[in-house]
Parts: structure tokens; C-alpha cells; sequence
């Protein structure tokens, strides 16, 4: 049982964890981290898609620089309102 | 039950660390030290509280609870599944979940480079790999990843499910029996 | 079946003695352990099993399913059922969830 992880392992240890370069951490636990972490993960809009819908649906009452500032707006607005609606999410 | 790891202390020197089952110390040295570090810090895990953590799972024989503890302080930090997760590789069979993994602040490159021990992670990572051998799980060992160690378990080439709706939306993983067996050729 | 070996030294673990307070042996490896026998998987007693070919037929099933030896499932088995026992206990309960999230009570009595 008590295996004596020798020179050949800590080699490829340190190699692993050179390549990565990185933290080493996983569970299930965002707690107030998990705000930011989904609205910078799914509220990401395809601004394309969103400005393609605009210019079909209202592209003939809005000028394409109107169209641009709210195609520049939405993504922010999204984040902001998913992040507020998870803060008050925390698990232990 | 101890099991004795090599690390790469910051000055280059190989040092001895003990895997052990995590006991009051290990737990009043993260409250003492690691929280005072992490609390004001961005990382993912900033807000954990190990204790509480440990206070849920410790009366339940399917959690096992770990520390690798260097010249008598706590390094990392583990708590592992060993019972209910299924493996989605191979679905009928189970694996060991890996529930909850964290370093000690100085030896995460985010926190101080370079790191004051090298290997920690590592370490505890292929201890739950082997213990996966132990309860005939043949290496499979999953996890939910935080989004800044994500790479390190690409590195493992571990297999990337993606993000998990049912968590949090974390990106789960899961090490096949084929790369368990490559990571325990490094340890025999 | 005695599986003393001296002495009532040390600690064991509390699900232990809780899950299979109607086994006096469980409750015996409480007692006689110290918590670092305890942990080591190394340390394993033999026991015999009597089992019905029914119930023969389940282990080798599982066994085969799981590509686990006899032990293995078995073991898996008893820490299962001290963990559904423990959270019982605590006044939890036990569901089941179809693909549809449909979730049905498993009533244990």
C-alpha cells in the first residue's frame, strides 16, 4: 500500500504540471464565482446572428450605426442581468 | 495508511510528502492559513470552506477525505467519490469521482510563481487514479474542473465531456481506463 | 466468528458501527482497530458467505457487469447501503429520476 512514487513519476509529474501551467482544481462549488463564470461562458450572443435579425426586421427604421451600438450593447446587458440574477446563488 | 510522494521544492531540492486521511490539523491549517490567502483572492475556490465540506461527508462511507502534507503542513487537499458516479465512457461500470481537489495557495502558479512545491496537484490526482485501481475501477477516475485547471486535465488527456448543464456548467472529464494505464506505468 | 485481535485501542469510523448496528462483528471491527489499520485496505479479513443461488447468480451478474471481482462488488454493496442507511437516518430521502425528470420515492421501511 505504501508506494513509494519514485523518481520516473515525479518527472513526468513536474512535466504535466510544466505543459499545463495551470491550477490544479475541480468541485462542484462556483458559489459567487458561478455569476460571472456562466454570463462570460452562455451569455455570449452571436452578435453576427443578432445583427442580421436586425437588419431584416428593423433595418429600415434604424440607421446601421444604431444598429451597431445595440449589437455592441446587448452582450453587456445580458452578462450584467445573468450575473445579477445568480449572485445571490452560493452553495456551501 | 500513508503513502509518500516525491515534490520539487522551489529551490530545485526533491522533498518527501505523506498522502494521509485528512485529519483536525490539516483541516485547522486551511482555516489558519490557506483561507487568510484565498479569501481576498480571485480564484475559483476563494469562497470553499473545507470544514463545512468535511462536516457533510464525513460520517458517509462512500467519501474518502485526503491531505498531502509536507514538513508538517498541508499542500493540497482532496476529497474523493468512491461508490455512486458511473463512468460515461463506459457506462455500466463505476469509477472514483473526484468530488473536490485544491492546492495550497503558494503552490498554485496563479497565486505565486514559481510555485513553492511542485507536484502537489499531481500527486493527488494519481492517488485517486490508484485507489481507482484499488476498488477495481481499472483507473477511471471523473471530474468537474474549475475553469482555470481545465489544461491540466487536457494535459492528462482526459476526455472532455464538455460543459455540464446539471453543474454549474463546469466542464466534466474523465480519464479511460487506456490513460490510467499509462499514468500507472509512471508509479508500478 | 471472532475477529479479535486484542485490545481496545484506537479509533474506527462512526458509519461503521451505524450502518450494521445489528452486526456484532461490524461492531467488534470498531472496537479492535486502530484508525491506521482502520484505512489500510491491505488489512482485509476473510470471511464465508452463504448465500442462495439466486443470490449467486446476483453477484456474479454484477461481477460480470461490472468486471469486479466477487469482493469488490460486495464490498461496493456494504458501503452503498451504510451511505442510504446514514442519510435516512438523517430524515433524507431516496429518489430515483426517470429520463423524463420525473422523480419517484424509493420507500425504504
Amino acid at each position: 500500500m505504501n508506494r513509494k512514487f519514485d523518481k520516473t513519476w515525479l518527472s513526468w509529474a513536474i512535466q504535466i504540471e510544466n505543459e499545463a501551467g495551470c491550477d490544479i482544481s475541480a468541485g462542484l462549488d462556483l458559489g459567487q464565482n458561478l455569476g460571472e463564470y456562466i454570463a462570460n461562458a452562455q451569455g455570449c450572443i452571436n452578435q453576427e446572428n443578432l445583427r442580421s435579425v436586425l437588419q431584416e426586421d428593423v433595418g429600415n427604421l434604424l440607421s446601421e450605426n444604431e444598429i451597431e451600438d445595440i449589437v455592441n450593447l446587448v452582450p453587456e446587458r445580458v452578462r450584467s442581468r445573468i450575473k445579477e440574477k445568480l449572485k445571490s446563488f452560493k452553495v456551501a | 495508511m500513508k503513502t509518500t510522494f516525491r515534490l520539487v521544492r522551489q529551490d530545485g531540492l526533491v522533498v518527501d510528502a505523506d498522502l494521509l486521511p485528512l485529519s483536525s490539523d490539516h483541516l485547522s491549517q486551511f482555516e489558519r492559513i490557506w483561507k487568510r490567502m484565498l479569501q481576498p483572492s480571485s480564484e475559483h475556490d476563494s469562497h470553499w470552506d473545507w470544514v463545512r465540506k468535511h462536516r457533510k461527508v464525513s460520517n458517509l462511507p462512500n467519501y474518502e477525505a485526503y491531505a498531502l502534507e509536507c514538513d508538517q503542513m498541508t499542500e493540497g487537499l482532496m476529497f474523493l467519490e468512491c461508490d455512486f458516479h458511473h463512468s460515461r465512457l463506459e457506462p455500466d461500470k463505476n469509477l472514483v469521482y473526484v468530488d473536490f481537489i485544491a492546492t495550497a495557495p503558494w503552490n498554485r502558479p496563479s497565486i505565486q510563481a514559481p510555485p513553492e512545491y511542485r507536484g502537489v496537484g499531481t500527486a493527488l490526482f494519481t492517488f485517486a487514479v490508484q485507489r481507482s485501481f484499488e476498488l477495481e475501477y481499472k483507473g477511471r477516475v471523473g471530474l468537474h474542473s474549475l475553469p482555470s485547471a481545465e489544461k491540466f486535465y487536457n494535459t492528462l488527456k482526459m476526455i472532455d465531456f464538455g460543459s455540464d448543464d446539471n453543474y454549474e456548467n463546469l466542464k466534466y472529464f474523465e480519464l479511460s481506463t487506456d490513460e490510467a494505464m499509462k499514468i500507472a506505468e509512471r508509479f508500478g | 466468528m471472532r475477529l479479535h485481535k486484542g485490545g481496545l485501542e484506537g479509533r474506527g469510523l462512526s458509519w461503521g458501527i451505524y450502518a450494521l448496528t445489528r452486526s456484532s462483528y461490524i461492531f467488534y471491527i470498531y472496537n479492535i482497530y486502530s484508525w491506521e489499520e482502520y484505512c489500510d485496505l491491505s488489512q482485509k479479513t476473510l470471511m464465508s458467505l452463504n448465500l442462495s443461488l439466486a443470490e449467486l447468480e446476483l453477484l456474479t451478474q454484477l461481477s460480470e457487469k461490472k468486471e469486479m471481482s466477487k469482493s469488490a462488488v460486495l464490498r461496493q454493496a456494504l458501503r452503498m447501503m451504510a451511505v442510504i442507511e446514514e442519510r435516512i437516518n438523517r430524515g433524507e430521502r431516496l429518489y430515483f429520476e426517470s429520463l423524463d425528470k420525473e422523480k419517484s420515492e424509493v420507500v425504504i421501511l
